[in-house]
């Protein structure tokens, strides 16, 4: 897929709000098993910069330029990844000591003026950020979604396409460099373009300092990536293990064999059914009608072309829990079925739109979240979805195939999890 | 911009207007004050002892079995967010709409207050409890927290919301009765709205929609935990996930006053910011001797009793000995910097302007200042711009961080 960006900045003032929010964005093509260099960039980019080389120092002075918020994080989808750098400040004015300038440059050192040294990122701070996220990892499994999520995943993707598993983590963290690391941040953050957002209560003089130090030169640039990777289905196996949890956990992962990009619409629209609020069909299923579960949830990739339902039960047929999954999604077969679901996630988005007025964020923010993916916003999905030809999504429905089930049943006081 | 009333109507409910004028959603969040420490009270003059997960199962039963039927599947239908959850100190249920407010306020007075008593939904409605229970028991930690716990409260239980599995398997029908008859009325309820309302029309609704409601008006005294000053022990040790030390400091602040609690929250904060955080030069060594590779985790829990203040300090370490002293002593000689208090208290008088932007963090804030702290008012600028060093340092001085308990927790092998 071929993406176009601009890093011509887009200012967007919004009346009546005290804060503006600035978010820089670098759009980087990479995989999976970059995503440790992607943590480690993360945190030496949060927590230091070359003047205050310290995180205690970078902090203190964090809250002397009165800066309400500052982060870094990425937003993957398959070979693109954004680094988006946000910044929280104060409407200019509101409070006497405060200087937009400052604050500005502060932001523009953490992300360009790194602690380095010979070309690499400082030894000491790098050993330490390292070694912090080998200690968060290392006493991995914690909680009973990451223990099961991961096998899940190692079971439905023995690539890792979708999610590097717990294991490479850890080996690529063990081996991975600062020299690595900073040749990584180098080519895709220094060397490399970005496009800006600037919203909330903006003045004039905070669009010359901003421009001052990002907008040297207006450039449009590019970027080539697969966005798309779609599962095929080959054969449906289950698995099961024991666990000494308290719940049994039951996935169930559907595939949409042969999915093509008309299919979108689609398959967005069977996720919101079975999925939203306004007609949560599988939580409806599970709870209100049969009172098997306290929870339910349902996990969609659209760019995977699949879908997962997580069961959390107990004393229950597992088997039984399938059909009833299987007879959920197949009874939007019927036409007037599918079409009070359909009716109502049309009425429903359209309440969500008037949430969204309320939110002085809430247009921009969509705005932006469209801008880096193909997702659309609430208008259009309202005009897509009511569009949908009950006969057209029929023919969707017969290529979502249950692919595979893994069961991690619980009460086995000697299993190993936990 | 947001206007805020508090109006006791003659039937003793409170009510809290959030007037928003520009707003399209509106809200109503009804309040119960009881919560899941309460099992055992007297009710006129007579001793009533329960389970423990009775008020939690009272939330769900009104909610899944209203004279609507389920109101969760009824407000959802209308595409109304609704739900409802219970606390140590309190039950609230709320709805969440774009349309039609008033109509389904009087249905959610009607979902909390006219419940129909009826057997034929009680197994069901604890199947899912059971689960819910389940949950709560494989969560991460739980273990080595609620041992910490105990050997810090004598007399406060740890984390009896939901009871166990007994506790909802022997709930009876008259148990819930009983339950609702005591506490759910309107001089023990709480209502706050938010967005853009008539307060005059509404109020008249309300006046109208409690007219039809029994008068459960007994006089009612909920069992108060004795707690005693001292902790249980001074120190002591188990396994767990991984090496940690958790210093749990119980401080006794039933003379203080309800707003100098509310105020004092704001001073942990600061505290806990210039001498514990990230920004410290505690942080700074312990990360440098490689004591932890993790800041220190604190935290303030106001919401146990109203006599008791509960501070705790977690290090992720296997170096007990060194941690613990350099806890003990920062807490033993806390530093106060005058030009970071001026900071921070700018921060936060920034933070509440922005807060005051959307009634949910009002909505919040009163309700977190009535249960926690008892003081009936929300924090507006005025409030924070009170917030004051010296009395900061005169409030730590008075209080006592001579009584805790220290947990070494050992990684299980």
């Amino acid at each position: 897929m071929h993406f176009n960006f601009s890093n011509e900045p887009i200012f967007y003032n919004i009346d009546d709000v005290n804060r503006v929010i600035v978010n820089v964005v670098f759009p980087v093509k990479s995989n999976n098993s970059e995503s440790v260099i992607r943590s480690l960039i993360i945190r030496l980019l949060s927590s230091y910069n070359k003047i205050y080389t310290k995180a205690n120092e970078f902090y203190s002075k964090m809250d002397s330029l009165y800066i309400l918020g500052y982060s870094v994080n990425t937003i993957k989808f398959l070979e693109v990844t954004y680094f988006k750098f946000s910044l929280v400040l104060p409407k200019n004015g509101l409070i006497d000591d405060y200087s937009v300038m400052s604050a500005i440059r502060f932001f523009y050192d953490s992300i360009y003026n790194p602690v380095v040294n010979n070309n690499e990122f400082d030894k000491d701070t790098f050993e330490y950020e390292k070694k912090f996220l080998i200690d968060k990892e290392k006493d991995f499994p914690k909680s009973i979604y990451e223990y099961t999520s991961d096998l899940y995943y190692k079971f439905i993707d023995p690539n890792e396409k979708l999610v590097l598993s717990h294991d490479n983590y850890m080996n690529y963290l063990n081996k991975v460099t600062s020299k690595k690391v900073y040749d990584y941040y180098k080519k895709n953050i220094l060397n490399n373009n970005y496009f800006v957002y600037v919203y909330g209560s903006i003045d004039d003089e905070l669009k010359n300092i901003f421009n001052k130090y990002f907008n040297n030169k207006i450039t449009e640039f590019s970027l080539d990536a697969k966005f798309n990777d779609y599962f095929k289905f080959d054969k449906f196996i289950e698995k099961t293990e024991k666990t000494k949890y308290n719940q049994s956990v039951l996935y169930l992962n559907y595939i949409i064999d042969n999915m093509c990009e008309t299919d979108r619409t689609y398959f967005d629209t069977l996720y919101y059914i079975l999925n939203s609020k306004e007609n949560a069909l599988i939580y409806n299923e599970l709870r209100t009608y049969n009172n098997i579960v306290y929870s339910s949830k349902v996990r969609a990739s659209n760019h995977y072309a699949l879908f997962d339902v997580i069961v959390y039960y107990n004393d229950y047929d597992y088997k039984k829990i399938i059909d009833m999954v299987n007879n959920t999604i197949n009874s939007l077969r019927d036409k007037n079925k599918f079409n009070i679901c359909k009716d109502r996630l049309v009425r429903s988005l359209g309440f969500d739109l008037l949430y969204q007025e309320d939110e002085p964020f809430g247009e921009i923010i969509e705005r932006i979240e469209s801008s880096i993916s193909d997702e659309k916003t609430f208008k259009e999905k309202i005009e897509l979805i009511k569009n949908i030809n009950h006969e057209d999504f029929v023919k969707f429905l017969d290529k979502v195939v249950l692919s595979k089930t893994y069961l991690f049943e619980s009460g086995d006081k000697n299993a190993k999890s936990k | 911009m947001l206007k805020v009333n508090r109006v006791t109507l003659d039937n003793g409910l409170n009510v809290i207007f959030i007037i928003d004028r520009k707003k399209n959603a509106k809200s109503a969040y009804l309040t119960v004050n009881v919560g899941g420490f309460v099992k055992d009270f007297i009710m006129d003059g007579r001793d009533y002892k329960l389970s423990y997960g009775i008020a939690h199962f009272l939330e769900h039963y009104l909610i899944e079995n209203s004279i609507y039927g389920n109101s969760m599947e009824m407000f959802s239908n209308d595409y109304i967010e609704s739900n409802g959850f219970t606390a140590p100190n309190r039950t609230v249920f709320y709805i969440n709409t774009v349309h039609d407010f008033e109509e389904n306020l009087v249905k959610l007075l009607n979902i909390v207050n006219n419940p129909k008593f009826t057997e034929e939904k009680i197994d069901a409605i604890k199947k899912p409890i059971l689960r819910e229970i389940d949950k709560s028991l494989d969560r991460p930690y739980r273990r080595e927290n609620k041992y910490a716990f105990e050997k810090t409260y004598k007399e406060i239980p740890y984390d009896v919301t939901l009871g166990e599995h007994n506790d909802i398997l022997n709930i009876k029908l008259e148990d819930i009765k009983l339950y609702h008859e005591a506490f759910y009325n309107a001089k023990n309820e709480l209502l706050v709205l938010s967005g853009n309302l008539d307060e005059e029309k509404i109020i008249k609704l309300i006046n109208d929609t409690y007219s039809t409601f029994n008068n459960n008006d007994h006089e009612v005294i909920k069992h108060e935990y004795k707690e005693v000053d001292e902790v249980v022990e001074k120190e002591s040790e188990t396994v767990g996930i991984e090496d940690s030390l958790k210093i749990k400091y119980k401080i006794n602040i039933s003379k203080m006053e309800p707003k100098d609690k509310d105020k004092l929250s704001y001073y942990f904060s600061f505290m806990i910011s210039s001498n514990l955080s990230e920004k410290t030069k505690l942080f700074r060594y312990i990360i440098e001797n490689k004591i932890s590779s993790f800041a220190l985790s604190p935290s303030v829990e106001f919401g146990l009793s109203k006599n008791y203040l509960d501070f705790t300090i977690v290090m992720y370490t296997d170096k007990f000995d060194e941690g613990k002293k350099l806890i003990i002593d920062k807490i033993n000689n806390l530093e106060f910097d005058k030009e970071l208090f001026s900071i921070w208290k700018n921060k936060q008088i920034i933070t509440q302007i922005n807060n005051l932007e959307n009634f949910g963090s009002i909505i919040r804030d009163y309700m977190d200042n009535i249960y926690l702290y008892g003081y009936y008012n929300y924090d507006d600028i005025d409030f924070i711009k009170e917030l004051d060093m010296e009395e900061c340092i005169k409030m730590f001085k008075q209080l006592d961080f001579s009584n805790y308990n220290v947990t070494i927790c050992k990684k299980e092998k």
